[in-house]
């Protein structure tokens, strides 16, 4: 193996990272953990008020109630984005101007910002003059409002993520169906495997490292999500769509309690991070 | 009736330009040892893969214990094939790997045991079983890619250069283990190699490939004495045949700085003749030394004379340098007459 020159040859290669890592990671985390154990309303001096935030989150059920909501969300998206992104590879990844004007279509939609997309499924899902009411309406269905019903609203939101980041998951897919030599796949057919066996057997296997990859990007981008709520829904109705990040925004910008919203980031931060880790290891296990 | 039998098979890819096969024919009989050679795109591997069923031939036939196969599948071929970069499951062990045909075909537990530990007692890989690919030797993987074929026990093996990746002693090493093992198992086989030592060891024919047909397909003897054509007499040997242009005048043919008696058809347009059969004389015809290649056990010395540059071999260390002046002896006992298309005429009896 290498070995560095001088002990301060890595430390200053790894500096630049280390310095970002620090401004933009760990130092908003130590003050979010700071400020949780203070009460603050953006306009008097805070106050310390040690675990109160914790206990009264805790004790409002808000977090439970947020974390359950995030956690469905998160499930939803996550499953959408991987099987409609793996279906997806497999039927794209073949040769031809037909395929690739698809597979970049597909793409498009993840490059295309959340703000867009959102305002765009908005208009979409419009329940006057949105197509999927007018199409309902041809049907014989009377106008339903889908996002105005507090059972049918995260699914749609979901719905929306996954429109947005398959395209995402598709391609890391195709990536690593491309790097499986064709070799092996035909062994295989010479070996007996039909189309299913050979997913099941060879392809399948061999895309595991890229499924705990996607798996875990798509569970950080769903549990992050903001904008959509922010645009679709402002958290309603009944705060049936309110997703972490918005209600951590919801405590800050509309009610200006900074102690609380921060005792909510902290939370966030642990659920997050340990939901990650499980995946991860759950993924490492089964192969 | 041939195990094999190809028939006029005809492959344009829609990428390519030209035909990729333009007209091979082969048959193989049952547990032939058959080596398919040529230069490198003549068409060998797609020959082999239309053959397997990984490829569709856009005419001809492919027939297997007498019955057309065209459109079966090529998991219900009962072919097995040995890729180059050996295509093992990176995922599964050795185990797992050798199994997998057999688990396809839902072979019974206990039996695929037993004929997968028989397969790696014959290969000497059981103490491999349990180990991933990635931990295995070049060498290793061969070994399991050739296991996982033959647990099968499939009617045909098909091999595409499976000994370029090795080293050279190796390679020496593993033909001998394959040939005994394919003829122990009494399996029909075709053996694609760049190899001339694979081929003219380890077959019983070899067939001679260039730009899409089949030149010739012979013994491995009959290939080497008797070459069918320009190309195939080119192509196998090494240092390759002295190929010379060359005219029928009377009863001799010319072919400087030779000419031989000759009593044959009067279209001969080039002269083969193998560097072996030249030799160094005393006196004769005037050459220069320009070049050596000592290798040991034997020597090739490039000499230039009238003109013409001809390979020789000698044995042993040439007491020759480079710029001496030799004498070539003017009559080689054997040589290889050729027409205008390259094909070999032969001297009447
Ligand atoms: N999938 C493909 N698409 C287009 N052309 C192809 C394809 N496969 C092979 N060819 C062409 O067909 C011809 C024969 O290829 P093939 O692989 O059979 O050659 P080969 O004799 O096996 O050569 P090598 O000794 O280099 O392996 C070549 O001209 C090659 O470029
Ligand atoms: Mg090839």
């Amino acid at each position: 193996m290498m070995r560095p020159r001088k002990w301060s040859d890595p430390g200053w290669m790894l500096a630049p990272t280390t310095i970002l890592l620090i401004v933009f990671f760990i130092a908003p985390i130590g003050i979010a953990v700071y400020q949780s154990f203070f009460s603050w309303d953006l306009l008097t001096p805070p106050k310390a008020v040690g675990g109160a935030n914790y206990l009264a989150i805790f004790k409002s059920g808000e977090l439970l109630r947020v974390t359950g909501r995030t956690l469905f969300f998160s499930a939803m998206v996550v499953t959408g984005a991987m099987s409609i992104g793996l279906a997806l590879a497999l039927l794209l990844n073949r040769r031809g101007l037909w395929f690739s004007f698809v597979r970049s279509a597909v793409f498009s939609a993840y490059v295309v910002s959340w703000v867009a997309v959102a305002l765009l499924w908005l208009w979409i899902l419009d329940p006057d003059r949105g197509i999927v009411a007018k199409g309902l309406h041809v049907a014989g269905v009377s106008s339903v409002k889908l996002l105005n019903h507090p059972d049918t609203v995260l699914p749609v939101l979901a719905g929306v993520t996954v429109w947005k980041i398959t395209g995402y998951a598709m391609i890391m897919f195709l990536t690593g169906l491309q790097a499986i030599p064709n070799e092996v796949i035909e062994a295989a057919r010479l070996d007996g495997a039909g189309a299913w066996s050979r997913f099941r057997f060879i392809i399948w296997p061999m895309l595991r490292p890229t499924g705990t990859f996607v798996g875990t990007t798509s569970l950080v981008i769903s549990f992050q999500a903001f904008d959509v709520v922010r645009v679709m829904t402002q958290g309603g109705p009944a705060r049936a769509s309110t997703l972490f990040v918005y209600a951590i925004y919801e405590s800050i910008f509309m009610n200006l309690r900074v102690g609380t919203a921060s005792a909510l980031t902290v939370a966030f931060f642990v659920v997050l991070l340990s939901l990650s880790w499980l995946q991860i290891r759950a993924w490492r296990q089964k192969a | 009736m041939p195990e094999v039998s190809l028939q006029g098979l005809v492959k344009k890819f829609a990428q390519g330009n030209h035909l990729a096969l333009k007209d091979v024919s082969l048959d193989v009989e049952a547990g032939e040892f058959v080596a398919l050679v040529g230069p490198s795109g003549c068409g060998k591997s797609t020959t082999l893969r239309i053959l397997a069923g990984l490829e569709e031939a856009d005419a001809g036939d492919i027939l297997l214990g007498g019955v057309r196969v065209n459109d079966v599948p090529p998991d219900q071929r009962d072919i097995a094939m040995v890729f180059q970069g050996y295509a093992l499951y990176p995922t599964m062990t050795v185990r797992e790997n050798m199994g997998f045909p057999l688990r396809m075909r839902k072979v019974k537990a206990a039996e695929a045991k037993e004929r997968i530990e028989k397969a790696a007692t014959l290969l000497k890989i059981g103490k491999l079983l349990d180990r991933r690919p990635h931990q295995l030797s070049g060498g290793e993987r061969q070994r399991v890619a050739m296991g996982r074929a033959i647990v099968r026990n499939p009617r045909v093996f098909l091999f595409d250069e499976p000994l370029s990746n090795l080293d050279a002693a190796l390679r020496t090493e593993l033909r001998v283990e394959i040939a005994e093992l394919v003829r122990k198992l009494g399996r029909t086989a075709i053996y694609v190699t760049h190899d001339q030592a694979e081929a003219m060891t380890m077959a019983d024919r070899i067939a001679v490939m260039n730009q899409g047909i089949v030149q010739s397909y012979a013994t491995p003897r009959d290939t080497y004495e008797r070459p069918a054509t320009a190309f195939v007499a080119g192509f196998l040997g090494n240092p390759r045949m002295n190929l010379l242009d060359a005219s029928v005048q009377g009863r001799m043919v010319r072919a400087s700085p030779f000419a031989f008696e000759w009593n044959g058809a009067d279209t001969v347009k080039k002269v083969g003749l193998r560097p072996e059969e030249l030799g160094l004389a005393d006196r004769g015809i005037e050459a220069k030394v320009i070049g050596l290649e000592p290798l040991g056990a034997e020597t090739h010395v490039r000499v230039e004379a009238n003109g013409q540059i001809l390979v020789l071999r000698v044995r042993g260390f040439a007491k020759h340098r480079i710029g001496d002046k030799v004498h070539l002896s003017p009559a080689p006992a054997h040589f290889h007459a050729f027409d205008e298309n390259g094909d070999r005429v032969e001297e009447r009896a």
